[in-house]
């Protein structure tokens, strides 16, 4: 199971690249951290997400701000 | 011209995107204000929340963006928040904020130093949104920060330059950019700030909370040119009584007389 900033996600994603997109996450301003670890852009693509256990993803994204 | 950390800026007015109406309206404010660096938070996204996409308008408007790490209590947090502002922005200039209490939400002196001692470390270009305290502010700049934010009253409180003792202090010890940050609220704030010797301001509430915020962004810019112009010519010097601007000599008592 994927988790999504802590909910329980369902979208068919087998790599971090594909669940961005399944996401419809902005091509720049964002960044992951997959269980716990940053994740840089570059290398979403190239990361798998293994159905064989849990993941837990976490997404922020630019937004307004002082 | 506004330098920090070898980079020149012809504007001297930062402008923070939030707090305003819309995306649009905050593009059309950066556009009028004349401001080079934009400041953004980093927010956890919601699922099924979509956040208007700020990065590209942005860029497309040729300005330089500034995350802040607003959200950490600590030193350890900021850090977290920094790293994940340098992946999701692309850059390594950060404004650096801890601000823990809720209902101030003043600067914490010992986890900001704290930060930005490992933040410098680690090659981040540092301004921390700071306490106007001479002393915190010389150790900042000691510490590697390029450039030291200390506010002029709380974050959104538009209550002017309550700080300003302190403020001229530390322009007259910095060897850094001295930026006024938070509590400015009238364009005549930044204009002042700017000729006690500050070199830039950073605005966010004053603009986003007029009624006509495009209007008030223009009205700083025209605010922080007459500080910035201000300031390069010199005041004239004070005095108690007055000097008169035009001659005195050319009575008129013996014209009075002689037409009587």
């Amino acid at each position: 199971m994927l988790y999504v900033n802590q909910q329980p996600c369902s979208l068919p994603a087998r790599t971090l690249a594909e669940l961005a997109e399944a996401l419809a996450l902005p091509a720049q301003g964002v960044a992951l951290v997959l269980d716990q670890q940053l994740l840089p852009r570059a290398l979403w693509a190239q990361t798998p997400l293994p159905d064989d256990r849990d993941h837990y993803i976490e997404v922020f994204q630019l937004v307004a701000g002082g | 011209m506004l330098t920090i950390a070898g980079t020149t800026f012809e504007s001297h007015l930062l402008l923070g995107s939030g707090k305003f109406q819309s995306a649009q309206q905050m593009q059309q404010a950066v556009i009028a204000s004349g401001t080079e660096l934009v400041t953004l938070a980093l927010k956890r996204l919601q699922p099924g929340q979509p956040q208007d996409d700020l990065f590209s308008p942005l860029k497309a408007l040729g300005v330089q963006l500034l995350p802040n790490t607003s959200g950490a209590r600590t030193a350890e947090e900021a850090v977290q928040a920094a790293l994940l502002a340098r992946e999701a922005v692309g850059t390594n200039w950060l404004k650096l904020e801890i601000h823990p209490e809720p209902k101030y939400l003043l600067p914490d002196p010992r986890e900001t130093l704290k930060a930005a001692e490992q933040l410098c470390a680690l090659g981040f270009i540092v301004l921390p949104y700071c306490s106007a305290d001479p002393l915190h502010c010389k150790q900042l700049e000691q510490a590697g920060c390029a450039a030291v934010m200390p506010l002029a009253a709380p974050i959104g409180s538009n209550q002017g330059l309550q700080n300003r003792a302190m403020l001229e202090i530390i322009i007259e010890q910095a060897n850094v950019p001295v930026i006024i940050d938070a509590g400015l609220g009238a364009p005549s704030d930044a204009t002042l700030a700017l000729e006690l010797g500050a070199s830039a301001v950073l605005v966010n509430t004053a603009i986003a909370s007029s009624p006509d915020p495009i209007r008030m962004a223009q009205a700083f810019r025209l605010a922080v040119e007459a500080g910035v112009c201000s300031r390069q010519a010199g005041l004239g010097s004070r005095q108690n009584a007055a000097r008169a601007s035009s001659p005195l000599e050319a009575s008129f008592a013996h014209l009075l007389a002689g037409l009587s």
